[in-house]
């Protein structure tokens, strides 16, 4: 991570008004960022905190009420600056009359493209994406998750400095989930920023570098995750294959030495993981698996016997 | 507001604009230096919302000074409403309610005005000035110092450091214009051009007020060079590419979004499939007419009703399912937006222009030209048989019919009469309304010396006021393509063209004083030309024998019995000669007494070359009725002419009138091809359709795609069915008074013409029409003038659409289409399209 400002944000307030001018709504107040190049960068919150117009804002479809964003270091009107930026909206924005292929030609002829560089591109994203088998149907026909990915692949078209992520995995399945944040952190490795919103704290705890949390407009927190997500008064000690006279002994030394609130235990995987890991199993080994219940079921008919 | 309304109407058409007024002869009463002269036309040329010169520099001109204003007008509307929106002003300080009072006062003024005006109270008077003048200039004073604060404040808070200077440049050109109201005062300048007289005075306050109406056009011309410096930046900016890839967007969006040019096309054939069944041409003659103008208008209609439709929707359904987000995320321009959006639709336009031309021609072929074939032959057959009158009948249905499915090229003259003493006229008799058409019509009476003359070649326009220099008309005939090279009348034109330059060059040297070397230039000259002119002579002389051989020839074998060999002989004759120049004349009857039942009333044809004096005397000829007369002149009448004649027509039937206007009389060139010269007629309906398109993308920035559409709607009504009534409005020619004050007549059955009773509804009608008909009569000023780029009637008709008049609508379409591009470029530039 360089220490190149790419995106910064003074005082960034905006506004939403009515016809009439009146104050209906002040969705972002006076948010100051500075975002680096190479970094990965979550804006964070539940609904309504101000991710999406955030970066509405930085991208000028929206006018900011006060303060201002730089991008590059130029105002956010400045129309050139777009084209090192890719973009995928919260929703899958997408002309639904045309295909994967024509919709990937559009978006790359408004960039400064050569024909042959546009269709070799085109051809290496629709496979990126995993859309090569339906790259001939219209966009009306696909699914949610087949539009995200079409959506990550139009904001790539241009190989853009700057990737901004409105909710990249909304919608899509847990294989998709991890197939876009693996897509993700190759971006990252080169060398690219990426600002994504979004409010699965799992998927930003993952790969987001830093994190901006919002809520109802107002910047709450910011920094590193590592830094955030470290609970600084609790020291965790993993083993493995203690006996408990082992445990008794550590639980001992550490009552000793002034320790509280110990609690020992087996340490968990996350939902995410477990299910990746069944998916891959089932793979290589497929048929059906006993599951947890079964194996439950199985022990409580064994007693009644 | 008065400097709006009188605006000459460019909008309408570039050559309806109000013609010069050349100030230029009366430059000995002005007190300054001559060398002034030419800056002071500048000023007042450049400065003067009512003039401008009869030419296209004059067009482009009043273009530029209509948008310049409709540009002042919109800048101070936007910054007004960013002050009141952003709270800067409407906050309840002493200035605003002073605007609030000018809001409260204008209504009352206006009311007592009418009240005076309908006499229900009496005219107060102050210091010898109506005391409504003085409500009035108090509701004006009022509203500048709320503007001018109000424009101030916003662009101190909001604005940046370019519309600072716009501030500044706006009131340098408010003192601008008004100092040189009074310098134009002063110098006697403004007493000319009002045509008062060297020795009418004229005060200073109303220079002033002169300088205050152009100062409109110097501040509308200062925020139209901001908003083009704008637009100029941004035009850098657009790439092919891009508007390419747009264009391709909407043209897929169309396609199989809406379905709209198979709808259209559709359309078409099924009411092509029965068009024969309810197309009833009146006469037989008309059949080609008919057809043609249906099928243009059908063209016309599905392809405007498709615009009108597709235009106004596309951008708000963008902003409306968010995909607008992912494209104005690329380095796309508003303005690219905008003319992409344009471009892919005018190709869709264009390409189903092309199949439904060529569906069109074939349909007419099919129908048309086997009906002129099967009345040929039937003529034929009719003749064979010895019925003559029925072979008559149909032989000139035929040519109507044939006359109709050509492109012919019409050379006009300049037309002038003659009373019944031999007084020439710029008008003849006038029978009724036919003076006030657009082509004012007058009538020569039978059987005096009373003739309607119509004057080729470099002519004083008629209609030059009295006591002023004549303006020249340029109404030269193509004597060229008249005349064929290498025929009799082709070579005596250069003998006469030649001996006319020696002539000339022995008449130069007559001159007294003249240098030793001109002379010695002038002798080497009628030398040289001297001997031209014997090798031409010749030329000539042969060219005549080679004829009267072959004439000779084809008559003895004649003689002989040899037809095939005379009828070949007096071909190879006839080709040595050009052919006739046809002349075509449409005139009605005028009939003071019934006189016989069918029996035509007659007229004679002369024909004149003013520069050789040679005379045509043509024969007399029954006037056709509702149908074209067909005259034959001899093409030696054009030799040595350099596109000067004269056609005299007198009619030659006693106490019967003949009514004529300057296009019922025109020489034919040679036609053009129909299939082509239809194809130039729908390019007025893509001209059409490329304003429409402008209007309704710029309509799709800023509405919602309903209102979008009946805005784009309005603008082509208005255009196309109430332009007339439009230009009508403006001027305040409508009878009957405004909106409020029809209605009340439309529900009280009262007339016109008649004045109402003053009762208070309407006093109040009267009091709301001169509140809105100010307002109303701007529009004029944005709606198109769809019926001038409409051509279709002259192909209908037969006429050819020449490309003079292809180009003059295309520049007349841009002047319409380029401003609501822009407009809609700078009003979705200034919004917020996540918003």
């Amino acid at each position: 991570m360089s220490h190149e400002v790419i995106i910064e944000t003074r005082n960034l307030t905006k506004v939403y008004r009515d016809f009439w001018g009146r104050p209906k709504v002040q969705a972002l107040k006076a948010l100051d960022l500075r975002i680096h190049r190479g970094e990965i960068f979550g804006l964070l919150g539940p609904n309504g905190s101000g991710k999406t117009t955030t970066i509405k804002l930085l991208l000028g479809l929206l006018f900011p009420t006060d303060g201002e964003a730089l991008i590059f270091n130029e105002p956010t009107t400045n129309v050139a600056k777009n084209e090192r930026i890719g973009y995928l909206p919260e929703e899958s924005y997408l002309y639904k009359f045309l295909n994967a292929e024509e919709t990937l030609h559009f978006y790359g002829r408004l960039f400064k493209i050569s024909a042959a560089e546009r269709t070799k591109r085109v051809a290496h994203l629709i496979d990126l994406v995993g859309l090569s088998g339906a790259k001939h149907r219209q966009l009306r026909e696909y699914s949610k998750g087949m539009q995200r990915r079409i959506g990550l692949a139009q904001a790539l078209i241009n190989n853009p400095e700057l990737i901004l992520l409105d909710e990249p995995t909304s919608g899509l399945d847990p294989i998709g989930t991890s197939e876009i944040k693996s897509l993700i952190l190759e971006q990252r490795e080169q060398g690219k920023t990426i600002v994504l919103s979004g409010h699965l704290l799992a998927d930003m705890q993952d790969i987001c570098d830093r994190i901006a949390i919002l809520h109802r407009g107002e910047l709450k927190e910011l920094g590193k995750v590592s830094d955030l997500l470290t609970v600084q008064d609790v020291t965790q000690i993993k083993a493995r294959n203690l006996t408990p006279n082992a445990i008794a002994e550590i639980q001992d030394v550490i009552r000793r030495h002034g320790g509280e609130n110990m609690s020992v235990d087996h340490p968990t995987t996350t939902l995410e993981e477990l299910f990746l890991r069944i998916v891959q199993e089932s793979e290589l080994h497929p048929g059906r698996r006993k599951v947890a219940e079964d194996a439950a079921r199985d022990q409580a008919v064994l007693a009644k016997r | 507001m008065s400097g709006f309304l009188t605006l000459p109407l460019l909008w309408a058409q570039a050559g309806a604009a109000a013609p010069a007024r050349p100030p230029a002869g009366a430059a000995p009463v002005l007190n300054i230096p001559p060398q002034w002269i030419p800056a002071l036309k500048w000023l007042y040329l450049s400065g003067d919302p009512t003039f401008t010169t009869n030419d296209l520099f004059g067009g482009f001109l009043t273009w530029l000074k209509a948008v310049s204003l409709l540009c002042l007008i919109a800048w101070i509307v936007s910054w007004l409403v960013i002050g009141v929106k952003e709270r800067v002003v409407g906050q309840g300080r002493w200035y605003d309610y002073i605007g609030v009072l000018a809001l409260l006062l204008t209504p009352v003024s206006v009311l007592l005005r009418v009240l005076e005006s309908v006499h229900r109270i009496p005219v107060y008077t102050v210091m010898g000035t109506h005391l409504t003048a003085y409500t009035a200039l108090a509701c004006v004073l009022a509203y500048l110092i709320w503007i001018e604060i109000a424009i101030g404040r916003t662009i101190k808070k909001l604005g940046r450091p370019l519309d600072v200077a716009v501030l500044i440049g706006v009131h340098l050109a408010l003192v601008f214009g008004m100092a040189a109201g009074v310098i134009l005062q002063r110098i006697g300048f403004l007493a000319l051009i009002m045509g008062a007289g060297p020795n009418v005075q004229i005060s200073t306050l109303q220079g002033l007020i002169y300088g205050v109406r152009m100062s409109g056009t110097f501040m509308g011309y200062i925020v139209f060079a901001r908003i083009a410096i704008r637009c100029l930046n941004e035009l850098w900016g657009v790439r092919g590419r891009r508007l390419y890839s747009i264009g391709v967007l909407s043209w897929h969006e169309a396609n199989r979004r809406m379905w709209a040019p198979w709808v259209v096309l559709t359309v078409f054939l099924l009411v092509l499939a029965f068009t024969h069944w309810f197309l009833q041409p009146p006469r037989a003659a008309e059949m080609g007419r008919l057809y043609v103008g249906t099928l243009s208008l059908l063209c016309s209609i599905l392809l405007t009703v498709m615009i009108t439709v597709l235009a106004p929707l596309s951008l708000p359904t963008d902003i409306q399912q968010q995909t607008i987000y992912t494209v104005v995320s690329k380095p796309t321009r508003r303005l690219e937006l905008i003319w992409g959006r344009m471009l892919g639709y005018m190709a869709l336009v264009t390409v189903l222009m092309l199949v439904f031309g060529g569906i069109s021609l074939a349909y007419l072929w099919k129908t048309v030209y086997t009906t002129i074939e099967t009345t040929e032959a039937q003529a034929l057959k009719a003749k064979k048989e010895n019925r003559l009158t029925e072979a008559k009948l149909l032989t000139e249905q035929a040519q109507q019919l044939r006359t109709r499915m050509q492109a012919r090229y019409p050379v006009m003259g300049s037309l002038a009469f003659l009373d019944s003493r031999g007084t020439p006229h710029a008008m003849g008799i006038d029978v009724g309304q036919d003076q006030s058409m657009r082509q004012p019509r007058s009538h020569i009476e039978g059987a005096t010396p009373s003739a309607a003359i119509w004057s080729f070649g470099v002519v004083p326009d008629p209609f030059t006021r009295p006591g002023q220099p004549p303006i020249p008309l340029d109404r030269r005939i193509p004597v060229s393509s008249f005349l064929q090279e290498g025929t009799i009348e082709s070579a005596l034109d250069r003998v006469y063209a030649l001996q006319m330059q020696i002539d000339a060059d022995k008449q130069a040297k007559t001159q007294a004083n003249l240098p030793a070397s001109r002379v010695s230039q002038l002798d080497a000259a009628i030398t040289r030309n001297q001997a031209e002119l014997d090798r031409l002579r010749a030329e000539y002389d042969s060219l005549r024998k080679r004829a009267d051989d072959f004439l000779a020839q084809s008559a003895k074998a004649q003689q002989a019995g040899h037809l095939d060999e005379a009828r070949q002989l007096k071909l190879e004759a006839t080709k040595l000669s050009s052919p006739d120049l046809l002349v075509e004349m449409s005139f009605n009857v005028y009939r003071t007494t019934k006189g016989k039942v069918g029996e035509p009333v007659y007229a004679e044809i002369t024909a004149v070359n003013p520069r050789t004096g040679r005379e045509y005397l043509g024969d007399v000829f029954a006037v056709k009725e509702y149908y074209t007369n067909r005259a034959k002149l001899p093409a030696w009448l054009l030799a040595g002419s350099n596109g000067a004649l004269r056609i005299e027509i007198r009619c030659m039937t006693p106490t019967q009138y003949l009514g004529m206007a300057e296009s019922d009389l025109y020489l034919l060139l040679p036609p053009g091809n129909f299939g082509f010269n239809y194809m130039k007629g729908l390019f007025g309906i893509w001209l059409q359709a490329m304003v429409l398109t402008a209007i309704g993308v710029c309509a799709g920035t800023f509405l919602s795609w309903p209102v979008a559409l009946l805005t784009t709607i309005f603008f082509f009504v208005a255009g196309e069915l109430a332009f007339a009534f439009l230009v009508d409005f403006s001027r305040q020619a409508i009878m009957g008074g405004g909106p409020f004050e029809s209605l009340i007549r439309l529900v009280t059955h009262d007339n016109q013409m008649s004045d109402l009773t003053p009762t208070a509804g309407v006093v109040l009608a009267k009091t709301l029409d001169s509140l809105v008909m100010p307002l109303m009569s701007m529009i004029v000023y944005l709606v198109p003038n769809f019926q001038a780029l409409d051509v279709t009637n002259m192909v209908a008709d037969g006429f050819a659409v020449s490309w003079r008049l292809m180009g003059v609508n295309t520049l007349l379409a841009l002047a319409y289409a380029v401003p609501f591009s822009l407009a809609g470029y700078l009003i979705l530039k200034n919004r917020e399209v996540a918003a």
